[in-house]
């Protein structure tokens, strides 16, 4: 098997049915949700923010606007992908190894 | 008589078929299937043809010449026969069309782990070979904390600053920019990531490079915020790595290529510098940092060797005095020519394999 971290994307479509569908070089082929996605944002802000308290209404909405979905994507280098999304936040550069390790297929979450 | 009666195209695809048992050197194809040969014409058995290599530094060119004309003065109908030897270097046009720069075919980092090893000599001079071969050469110093290239390439004159757009230098045919053209002598750059950051996208979006082959990119000692931005900010087509032959900095040139190699930058391979020291005096060589380091070094690691460049006061003294010793006749220049002909030579062998950047579709 090919390590995660030397595969890379051949196609991504943004807005497929279900989500964000990638093709991989090794002709692996899955659609990430877009909640999902967003959720396993690797930037600073994300991973260091406290987990979202339902209870309490969101004092940034804009942060939580629903639903999430994403609007763009630029290729960084050529080693990861920065997401933009329909709420303005862009800060997450997901690199390509980062998007394999994190897919939501069956096989790769069992695997 | 027996031309005039064939066709044309007939005899075209003669030529094409001879020319199909010659093969690029780096690329190790044919030069038909990898189309090399341009505007072929043939009239009344005088035939006239271009070969396009994509190396302009292509150490067996005069050979591939020669090996062209004996195998299609072979036809039995060649009366006459042209051919021009010329270059196009080529580029990754996926990845480099959607870049800050592009109409720069080619960016080439110099980098290392270890400071002190002769990266900007080693990329003043890559830039000063490449242009000599007769390609379009730009050199941009991302080493902020000690430019050097001003004096390595004897610059005088600054860039000029037109509304938001940077005119750099020409020296030596060489397009130039560097933070050393903007700060007064005494003063250092004090800088935190951001500004680096910014920095690293005005010398590549607002310098007005033009169209160049090669844009050779001198950057600072370790792996850290300049290089980060860089490779966030345009698709390298590789890096070379310069080390001295010594253990020690090649422990450090590892960390490097290890960070290439995490941004999925290529590594077009490593150069050893201060190969060995020749003594002016008694001509003795002596293996200073122990010869041949790097060579074995970049072999275990799978990495193409470049070359070497031997550590002598000539090639000090140039650089001090910006003459760039590949631009000289001496026995050192020959040095770094190969040099730039082996990284020329990457540069195409990687354009050739390169992965593209995923199509993205809304």
């Amino acid at each position: 098997m090919v390590p995660h971290d030397e595969l890379v994307p051949t196609s991504i479509k943004l807005s497929a049915l279900g989500g964000m569908a990638i093709i991989w070089d090794d002709g692996h082929a899955a659609t990430y949700p877009h909640a999902y996605l967003r959720q396993r944002c690797p930037c600073a802000i994300c991973r260091e923010r406290p987990p979202e308290v339902k209870t309490v209404p969101d004092p940034f909405p804009i942060l939580g606007k629903n639903p999430i979905a994403l609007t763009g994507a630029t290729p960084i280098g050529r080693y990861a992908i920065q997401f933009l999304w329909n709420d303005g936040h862009a800060e997450g550069i997901y690199s390509y190894g980062y998007l394999r390790e994190i897919c939501p297929c069956k096989r790769c979450q069992e695997g | 008589m027996a031309f005039l009666e064939k066709d044309t195209s007939v005899n075209k695809s003669e030529v094409f078929k001879a020319l199909k048992g010659i093969h690029d050197p780096d690329l190790q194809e044919d030069i038909v299937t990898l189309d090399l040969v341009k505007n072929l014409t043939i009239k009344e058995g005088v035939v006239g043809f271009t070969i396009q290599l994509p190396n302009p530094a292509c150490p067996v060119k005069d050979q591939i010449k020669a090996e062209a004309e004996n195998a299609v003065r072979k036809l039995d109908w060649v009366k006459e026969l042209f051919v021009t030897m010329d270059f196009k270097v080529t580029s990754q046009q996926d990845s480099q069309a959607r870049s800050l720069i592009p109409k720069v075919s080619n960016t080439i980092a110099v980098a290392s782990g270890k400071g002190g090893v002769g990266k900007s000599t080693v990329a003043a001079n890559l830039a000063a070979a490449l242009m000599n071969y007769g390609a379009q050469v730009g050199l941009m110093d991302a080493d902020v904390y000690g430019p050097s290239i001003p004096t390595l390439m004897g610059a005088s004159q600054s860039p000029q600053v037109i509304g938001n757009r940077i005119i750099p230098p020409v020296v030596y045919d060489v397009k130039m920019i560097s933070m050393g053209y903007f700060l007064p002598k005494d003063e250092a750059v004090i800088w935190r990531g951001p500004m680096l950051h910014k920095m690293i996208q005005q010398f590549l979006g607002e310098v007005e490079w033009g169209s160049l082959d090669y844009l050779v990119i001198d950057l600072p000692p370790g792996t850290g915020d300049i290089q980060l931005s860089l490779c966030q900010t345009i698709p390298l087509t590789g890096a070379v790595i310069v080390s001295t032959p010594q253990d020690l900095a090649l422990k450090v040139a590892s960390k490097a290529i290890t960070m290439f190699k995490k941004l999925k930058t290529p590594i077009l391979g490593v150069v050893e510098n201060m190969s060995f020291y020749v003594c002016s005096h008694c001509g003795e060589r002596d293996d200073i940092f122990s010869h041949g380091g790097a060579q074995k070094a970049s072999r275990e690691l799978g990495y193409p060797f470049l070359g070497e460049i031997p550590l002598s006061t000539e090639i000090r003294l140039r650089s001090d005095s910006g003459n760039p010793t590949a631009l000289s006749q001496n026995q050192y220049s020959q040095a770094f020519q190969s040099m730039a002909s082996a990284v020329a030579a990457q540069v195409s062998i990687a354009n050739r394999r390169a992965v593209q950047v995923p199509t993205i579709e809304p």
